[in-house]
């Protein structure tokens, strides 16, 4: 599977980290403020806010020019030490909610391994909104993209002038192409080195010998833009915060067969559980590493529903995540953790005195084991919700609680099947109040031959004013084969405005 | 010599055979019907408890199995317990579970995708000791899938 790396830029993260940190008692947004850092033994800009950036103020300037160009500028000095690691904090915040691979990009951005975890979101494009959406909430202001290479990524978020860049599939080259040099992450003095012949966008430089620039530059504009291109690959090292439980082995030997795989993760597991059991800790979700020989990392998620350090069925739960995992050529360093583990104590059985609790506490490794094996939504109880819709009247409620006693309406039948879209018919029946005489459902027509009706069904106008006016008719009916079904009229057959008086099917009765 | 013995005789001797059979079989928990007709015919008085049941209808029901899942959500709704229920789509009406007898909130519903999956996920939950039952959908049940099934079950 190929790489998928999204790159994320703050452009203003230590104005916007020093806005966040003083709340409501931040200066307004418009008042030009200046970051202090110092240049040998010079006080110069390091950083500005956006109100600042208007005033036309240079990075490197020195403080006293600027304050003097600029009447009311706000001066700060610059916490390049706190900024690190507030930015290791948003990429253990991003571990949590995107990928288990998260590490900080120093000083200003953050970069996520996103292969295989963009489904979770719909596509590549609703996780980068979901991911901007979530950083503006908080005061960051971000722009990012997502590419085949971690430095493609980097580049593109840093230079390509869109605040969100979904680079497809193998389509890296032609956006790198026209990007300035100094989008390859290299140090300044090599970009102005590049700049004496003339190299002056990233196509330039692809487009020459190879040979001759690194006799001239040295390896590393040839490393870079390799790595840019995805040709080299770059492992991305995993932030983890420092008291998250983990265990790790480095192989002597690069090993690759399931069979081994599977051995030594169970082994970890058990090291893991045993470190979990000193803090007295359960996990709530472990993540693996496996470090491949060709300078790769991937990676895999386990989410439980309680908290457990089990190790037997962590162990089984892990080696089922195995076959996704591709080991290349080896892997010679594999490492296990369980970030977020919450208190888990002994406890002392209930004796089987009939509680029913015990018996939903059981049954929470199968649950883990059916989520790992089908997803995370696919495993679920239902529950009523407060509606008359019948497409609104049940609710999904995770799978290890047991949910509150239902209540539905006991004395209308209620059909087994149902449709959540329900399908269109094509009906013969008298307005306004009959039911149909036939109907055509899929192709097929049947003729009605019983019918009881209509249950009447109004909408719900508190939740939105299309609903004000709109009713709906059900009604159940029986074919010539002795078939019921569940069908309804979308509007009351008068008036116009309760519905568009077309027939649907809803359910199959049983 | 008459050939064809009476059917009265051959009777008699199928119900010998029978109780030398059961006589050292053990005796396997049922969950009676409760319908004294039905009870009767089955043997041991109702249906077998740790066993594989297929519940089928015909015709149309055969594509839509409306009817076949509240009977089974039926059958369920007197057993104890949580029950798993794997399916390839979410198209089951809880509230009608609920009005055959079987409150939702003992369901555990596992949405599988395919058939495959909905098999891979039943021998799971069978294997899984404290499940008062599972129940599976699926179109078509080969010899090896029903096999397996009833062995975890």
């Amino acid at each position: 599977m190929t790489q998928r790396v999204i790159s994320v830029f703050l452009p203003r993260w230590p104005t916007d980290r020093l806005a966040r940190m003083q709340g409501k008692a931040a200066p307004s947004p418009d008042i030009p403020i200046v970051m202090v850092g110092r240049v040998g033994r010079r006080r110069a800009v390091a950083h500005m806010n956006l109100a600042a950036a208007k005033t036309g103020l240079r990075l490197g300037q020195a403080v006293a020019h600027a304050t003097a160009l600029v009447p009311g500028l706000l001066l700060r000095d610059l916490d390049a030490e706190g900024d690190n690691a507030a930015l290791q904090r948003l990429a253990l915040w991003a571990q949590r909610l995107y990928s288990p691979t998260v590490a900080a990009d120093p000083p200003d951005g953050l970069v996520i391994d996103a292969t295989g975890c963009a489904h979770l979101f719909g596509d590549e494009e609703k996780m980068l909104i979901d991911l901007r959406r979530r950083l503006a909430k908080a005061g960051y202001a971000a722009t990012v993209a997502i590419a085949d290479s971690w430095g493609g990524a980097h580049a593109l978020a840093r230079y390509s002038r869109r605040s969100l860049f979904v680079v497809p599939q193998g389509g890296l080259g032609v956006q790198l192409k026209d990007l300035p040099v100094a989008a390859l992450r290299l140090p300044p003095e090599t970009v102005q080195a590049l700049a004496k012949p003339g190299f002056d966008t990233i196509g330039e430089l692809e487009a020459t010998a190879k040979g001759p620039l690194a006799h001239r530059f040295g390896l590393e504009p040839i490393r870079r833009l390799d790595q840019a291109h995805g040709r080299e690959r770059e492992p991305i090292e995993p932030v983890l915060a420092a008291d998250t439980p983990r265990a790790a082995k480095i192989f002597a030997e690069p090993i690759g067969a399931p069979e081994t795989m599977a051995r030594y993760l169970t082994e970890l597991t058990v090291e893991l559980c045993a470190t979990l059991e000193a803090l007295n800790l359960g996990a709530k979700s472990i993540d693996a590493w496996f470090y491949r020989v060709d300078n790769r990392i991937e990676s895999a998620r386990v989410g439980l529903s309680t908290p457990a350090r089990d190790a037997r069925r962590l162990a089984k739960l892990l080696c089922e995540k195995l076959e996704n995992v591709d080991p290349g050529f080896g892997v010679d360093k594999m490492v296990l953790a369980a970030p977020g583990a919450e208190p888990l104590a002994y406890r002392q059985d209930e004796a089987h005195l009939g509680s029913d609790n015990r018996a939903v506490a059981d049954l929470a490794g199968l649950i883990d084991t059916l989520r790992v094996r089908l997803g995370a939504d696919a495993v679920y109880r239902l529950t009523s919700a407060e509606s008359d819709i019948p497409e609104r009247s049940v609710r999904k409620t995770p799978a290890v609680e047991r949910p509150a006693a239902f209540s539905w309406p006991v004395d209308w039948p209620r059909p087994t099947r149902f449709f959540p879209r329900p399908e269109p018919i094509e009906t013969v029946a008298l307005l306004p109040d009959q039911p149909p005489a036939s109907f055509t459902w899929r192709g097929v027509r049947r003729r009605v031959r019983r019918a009881d009706g209509p249950e009447r069904v109004f909408g719900e106008w508190w939740k939105s004013d299309v609903e004000l006016a709109r009713s709906r008719d059900y009604f159940q009916v029986e074919d010539d084969g002795g078939e019921r079904y569940w069908i309804y009229r979308d509007g009351d057959g008068e008036d116009a405005a309760t519905g568009s008086q077309r027939w649907f099917m809803a359910g199959v009765f049983g | 010599m008459s050939p064809t013995p009476s059917p009265a005789a051959l009777d008699a001797l199928r119900r010998k055979v029978r109780a030398l059979e059961t006589q050292d079989r053990v005796t396997r928990a049922v969950l009676p019907f409760g319908v004294p007709p039905l009870d009767a015919r089955l043997p041991g008085g109702g249906l077998a408890l740790g066993a594989l049941h297929e519940v089928a209808g015909g015709a149309d029901e055969a594509l839509y199995g409306a009817t076949a899942a509240r009977f089974a959500a039926g059958v369920l709704a007197r057993a104890q317990g949580e029950v798993l229920w794997c399916r390839r789509q979410a198209d089951l009406f809880a509230p009608s579970l609920a009005q055959a007898g079987l409150p939702p909130e003992r369901v555990i519903f596992a949405d599988a995708g395919d058939e495959a999956g909905v098999l891979a996920a039943m021998e799971e939950g069978l294997r899984w000791p404290g499940l008062a039952g599972v129940i599976g959908e699926v179109g078509k049940l080969s010899m090896t899938a029903s096999r397996r099934l009833q062995l975890a079950a």
